[in-house]
């Protein structure tokens, strides 16, 4: 072979494509979460349960699989929890509710999630 | 002492900043509500903005960095859990600098751009101030309640532009609660070097590409669809869903978001890509029947929080709508001030104004095949899957026994019995009737 060409494996990956060719990252909730610049308002929960006796009924618990950052658990009580804090102000549990029983207004100004991208 | 101005404007997304630039321009107070640390930083879209109306007013925005690369391909593929069928359309002559009018761009840097624009013509710009509710008296508004000290400002018209959840409208009695067909949007901005992307996706410098995943395998088989973006370093990849249905699918949202971006299609196009931030919002899909009414006595309700969006997945639009309810609303505004009057029926010609215009008329055009869509989930969750099946059917080359390979016409002939047997031609030629109708009326 010709001192000059050069094999498949001797050429350069000159832009570093190499480093970009693994599966994409992913993360779980809280990565995701942490992607997020969010500001809480320390004892201001913007967030209610109205009526925990409602939520014992409810039967579908909609609100523990659609939120999109699952800031809503059921205990072991069968109370339901909400991680308020952790909230991204989307609105999807005040609409998902069967029973209108979450008080649901926006956090004050200043506070809650900033998108840096959005 | 209440602090007075002509318009107060709830929110400051792109139709709010494109009014309060107009508003400003001709002569008026303008006050505009930001309950964020600056406009957009609780905004999200999908990623594609059509900028016919902004081009008109402001027609340096493609230097301005508020945007990321111009739309030279549009692609719609379905998907299985394992392949994919694509049509791709590439538009490569249309001419600088607007191209065709749609750039991908996130809400974060482009709402800056606007609300500036509205802030140098005197807008006044308040950030990090919830406004909850309209100030009403004797059955008009008369202005807004922001959430701080002395936060009551009075204003001759109102202007809800606070969005999909627009609790404006709501405390105003323009509308009731938001209906299941409201989209979930869920979306993560992937970083990879801009040479990469334009590598992997055939781009030449700021072009970009937007890709649809239309039913199928991108979100379970629901009614939903997938989306990729490019933008300059990083690509927007998410998908839409209607709530009703994701309450049916049970799967969490996020989860929902690894799966299609682990589809061996999707993932195939995200290779070495860091997820940078992670989004959700709401997209106001819904039926006329809740829409809220566009104007009220001293208030008029525009963009998302007027229900403004053409969620069909073949178009994808809301931003602009959104400004050019913005444009509609102003231009009302200032008639009435010059007489004096904003009563319902005083500012009775934005949304007769708007009902002419493509903002209605896109949102119009398509409810049929939405409501179609929503009583024929076979859309979603058997056509796909059985096209992709014949595709299949006719392309794989078989082997046979004796070393030699399945003639063409045996496979054709195992379509045409496929088609036959699974699908069922009854059935399959009624509902693409039903989808023609819904189409043409």
């Amino acid at each position: 072979m010709a001192a000059n060409v050069k094999s498949p494996s001797d050429i350069a990956n000159p832009t570093g494509l190499a480093n970009f060719l693994g599966p994409p990252k992913l993360l779980g909730r809280d990565d995701k979460l942490a992607t997020l610049v969010i500001k809480v308002d320390e004892g201001n929960p913007h967030l209610k349960i109205i009526d925990q006796g409602v939520c014992l009924k409810c039967i579908e618990k909609p609100c523990t699989v659609t939120c999109p950052v699952e800031n809503y658990k059921v205990e072991d009580n069968g109370h339901t929890t909400i991680y308020w804090s952790s909230c991204i102000e989307c609105g999807t549990c005040r609409i998902i509710c069967p029973f209108q029983n979450i008080s649901w207004r926006y956090p004050s100004g200043g506070f809650g999630m900033t998108y840096r991208y959005g | 002492m209440a602090e007075r101005c002509d318009v107060a404007i709830v929110g400051a997304g792109p139709g709010a900043s494109i009014a309060a630039y107009i508003l400003a321009k001709g002569g008026l107070e303008v006050i505009m509500f930001e309950r964020g640390d600056y406009p957009g930083s609780k905004a999200m879209f999908g990623g594609v903005l059509y900028t016919t109306v902004l081009s008109k007013y402001f027609p340096d925005f493609p230097g301005a960095n508020c945007v990321e690369r111009h739309v030279i391909e549009k692609r719609f593929s379905m998907l299985s859990e394992s392949d994919e069928v694509a049509l791709s359309f590439k538009f490569l002559d249309f001419e600088p600098p607007y191209y065709n009018h749609s750039f991908t761009a996130l809400r974060a840097i482009f709402d800056r751009y606007l609300a500036k624009k509205a802030e140098e013509a005197g807008a006044v710009l308040v950030t990090q101030t919830v406004v909850d509710e309209v100030i009403a008296s004797e059955g008009r508004v008369v202005g807004v309640r922001a959430r701080r000290e002395g936060g009551e400002v009075l204003a001759n018209v109102v202007i809800a532009a606070d969005g999909a959840n627009s609790l404006i409208a709501q405390s105003a009695g323009l509308r009731g609660e938001l209906p299941l067909s409201v989209i979930l949007g869920v979306k993560e901005v992937v970083s990879l070097p801009r040479e990469v992307i334009e590598d992997r996706f055939s781009l030449e410098g700021d072009e970009g590409a937007a890709y649809e995943y239309l039913g199928g395998g991108a979100v379970r088989g629901a009614m939903g669809a997938g989306f990729l973006y490019t933008n300059r370093d990083t690509i927007s990849v998410g998908y839409g869903i209607p709530l009703g249905a994701l309450k049916t699918l049970g799967v969490q949202p996020d989860e929902l978001l690894n799966e299609f971006k682990m589809h061996p299609v999707v993932r195939r196009l995200l290779r070495g890509t860091t997820p940078e931030e992670y989004s959700a919002h709401l997209i106001p899909e819904m039926t006329p029947h809740d829409l809220p009414h566009f104007v009220g006595d001293g208030i008029v309700v525009i963009g998302g929080a007027a229900g403004l969006v053409n969620a069909n997945p073949l178009f994808h639009e809301g931003t602009n709508m959104a400004m050019a309810s913005g444009v509609m609303a102003a231009e009302t505004i200032l008639q009435a001030h010059k007489a004096g009057n904003f009563s319902a029926k005083a500012l009775e010609s934005y949304p007769s104004r708007l009902r002419e215009s493509f903002a209605w008329q896109d949102y119009d055009r398509y409810l049929g095949l939405t409501r179609m869509a929503e009583t024929h989930p076979q859309f979603f969750n058997k056509y796909p899957y059985e096209f992709i099946k014949l595709a299949r059917k006719l392309f794989s080359v078989v082997p046979t026994d004796d070393g030699m390979q399945v003639p063409k016409r045996a496979l054709e002939l195992a379509v045409a019995d496929h088609v036959l047997a699974e699908l069922g031609l009854m059935s399959l030629g009624l509902d693409l009737l039903d989808a023609a109708k819904a189409a043409m009326f």
